[in-house]
């Protein structure tokens, strides 16, 4: 019987064996990557012409969306009246972030070069009734929400106990463990590069009162942040403190928010009533673990 | 040369000698570290009494910092007259930020931190004269330079720039060597911040938004709200500041320079008001420094 020649133990089949593996395998994956983009574009061409296809994670169980940004861009399609259409995925755009739209084919991402984008390409000015000095006042209040109460947001949710972060994610307790886990890893890693994760529990409390106030005083009285028609920066405020309302239950954000600066709240409630009338068909039904149809507390 | 054939002849015997090099080196470093900590406490104690120790890295070429915050607190401690003293250092806070302060033995980092603690404890109030509504304004407007304009500032100088300026504008405190290793770790930084994930393209946009709306609200005032400066101003004057004297050929000093001519202006009036000893806060030309020159 003829032996095989081997090679520190390992025959010349072994390795044959091994090789055919990982190749069948390569193939395997590069097959299916080739399907995907190939269902991606079949999908692509189906969508409708001058209508902005928002890509955007699914629906909460409280809100639209339990990320403020999808919820700006979209009060803001509704806001201009552009018409668009949501496709509810966990794709992200080629920067990794969500949300991001296709119009016509073309893609954009992050919410405000989407509403750059649409206001160039369609003539969209939500800010018009503004004066150049109102228009550079809201440019620094939507710098404030985005920039840096996002971050304390950021912090509360993710950087200490994560019992109510869990609570509002709308997904089945196996994803969710998975994903709350996966996402804490990445934004910890954030807030410490950002800046916000190097402070204490005690500062990060100061900063987001600091915030919240400036905003409560700033708005005042005025049925919207600039008076009595809305502008494109109500948008991401309202984002933001939506999410500090429905998103965040037990945070020191929505008991700012629901008490101690009670001008934020009417104005979240009126600009949700304003532009989202359908609200409650835009989160989950309680059979998907959402509140829909069921009486706010 | 007998000890070194037995030495590498006996195993039990290297190892000996092996772990009493080892212990003999984790001794003296111990010790190096006791001792500089007793250098440290030694020093602490001599720190004036009712007087700020500002510890924040050196004079830079043509600008008393390179970092935006030490001028920020600075400009403050200045315009508010508190007693001050520089402790130029790279050693950083706790959180490992520059710059920080002690104050009667009390430590404090962050800049904007600082000037909180100092309000409350000195009872000072450079924003007594503003509304509460410009407050609030203000307050956005700080956000806006420090959380936004600022890593504008970062990815040109770190991460686009690659650092190449950094040696020259620190007047040498930072090695070309360094450098390169600061721009390495800034780039994922500033990618998880968020604006790195931009192209070139998109962050000069997002920079010229917001020169153009601090350079819009202030329109022809003297100062962010008027005739009198207020806390903001350092803030503002901190950040643009380097945009004007630590970022040569950058996008950022053209806007400063040419494009917004209210902002240069600006920039001058606060250096003036504060700063008459500009001259002497700059590295002296054998140091690298442009003390003493006249400005292009």
């Amino acid at each position: 019987m003829a032996s095989s020649s081997s090679f520190f133990g390992v025959t010349e089949c072994n390795l044959l064996c091994v090789g055919g593996l990982v190749a069948g395998l390569a193939l395997a994956a590069v097959a299916f990557k080739r399907y995907q983009k190939y269902k991606d574009d079949q999908r692509r061409q189906t969508y409708p012409k001058d209508t902005v296809v928002l890509h955007q994670i699914g629906r909460g169980k409280y809100i639209p969306s339990i990320s403020p940004f999808p919820l700006k861009l979209e009060t803001y399609l509704r806001m201009a009246k552009i018409p668009y259409i949501n496709e509810h995925a966990h794709t992200m755009s080629s920067k990794g972030k969500t949300p991001w739209m296709t119009y016509n084919g073309e893609d954009v991402d992050d919410s405000q070069m989407c509403i750059d984008f649409l206001n160039k390409k369609l003539g969209v000015d939500m800010n018009k009734h503004l004066s150049l000095e109102q228009k550079s006042i809201g440019h620094a209040f939507r710098i404030l929400v985005e920039d840096h109460l996002y971050w304390t947001m950021a912090y509360v949710a993710y950087a200490g106990d994560l019992t109510a972060t869990r609570s509002v994610m709308p997904y089945d307790p196996l994803t969710n463990m998975f994903l709350v886990r996966a996402w804490t890893k990445v934004i910890r890693k954030q807030l410490w590069c950002q800046g916000m994760g190097r402070h204490t529990v005690e500062q990060v409390n100061h900063l987001i009162k600091s915030d919240l106030m400036a905003l409560s005083v700033f708005l005042g009285r005025k049925r919207f942040f600039f008076g009595s028609e809305p502008c494109e920066f109500d948008c991401c405020v309202f984002g933001m403190l939506a999410l500090a309302l429905w998103c965040m239950p037990g945070s020191l954000h929505e008991t700012l928010v629901n008490k101690e600066f009670p001008n934020l709240k009417d104005y979240v409630y009126r600009v949700r009533e304003t532009f989202w009338p359908d609200w409650n068909e835009c989160i989950l039904e309680p059979e998907q673990g959402g509140t829909r149809g069921k009486k706010e507390k | 040369m007998d000890l070194a054939v037995k030495l590498y002849e006996d195993n039990s015997c290297k190892l000996k000698y092996v772990s009493g090099v080892l212990v003999g080196a984790a001794l003296v470093v111990v010790a190096v570290k006791r001792y500089r900590k007793y250098k440290y406490d030694q020093k602490r104690q001599n720190y004036p009494r009712d007087t700020v120790v500002l510890h924040q890295i050196g004079r830079g070429k043509a600008i008393p910092s390179v970092s935006p915050f030490p001028i920020k607190l600075e400009t403050f401690l200045r315009m508010a007259k508190i007693p001050f003293i520089n402790e130029h250092t790279h050693q950083p806070s706790s959180k490992g930020k520059t710059p920080w302060i002690t104050y009667n033995g009390e430590d404090v980092d962050d800049s904007q931190m600082c000037i909180d603690f100092l309000n409350k404890k000195l009872g000072v109030d450079m924003n007594k004269h503003l509304s509460l509504e410009q407050k609030s304004i203000g307050h956005a407007f700080r956000i806006l330079v420090e959380d936004h304009l600022y890593w504008t500032g970062v990815l040109q100088r770190w991460v686009y720039d690659k650092g190449a300026h950094v040696p020259e504008a620190s007047g040498g405190r930072v090695t070309p060597f360094q450098a390169r290793m600061i721009s390495r770790k800034i780039g994922p930084q500033a990618y998880m911040q968020g604006l790195g994930r931009h192209t070139q393209e998109e962050v000069m946009c997002i920079l010229r938004k917001d020169v153009e709306a601090l350079s819009c609200f202030l329109g022809q005032k003297k100062f962010l709200f008027g005739d009198d400066p207020c806390e903001y101003d350092c803030s503002i004057f901190g950040l643009l500041a380097q945009a004007l004297w630590s970022m040569p050929g950058s996008p950022h000093e053209v806007m400063a320079k040419k494009e917004f001519p209210n902002l240069k202006d600006y920039i001058y009036r606060v250096r003036e008001t504060f700063w008459p000893d500009w001259n002497e806060c700059i590295l002296e030309p054998e140091q690298g420094g442009t003390r003493g020159k006249k400005e292009k």
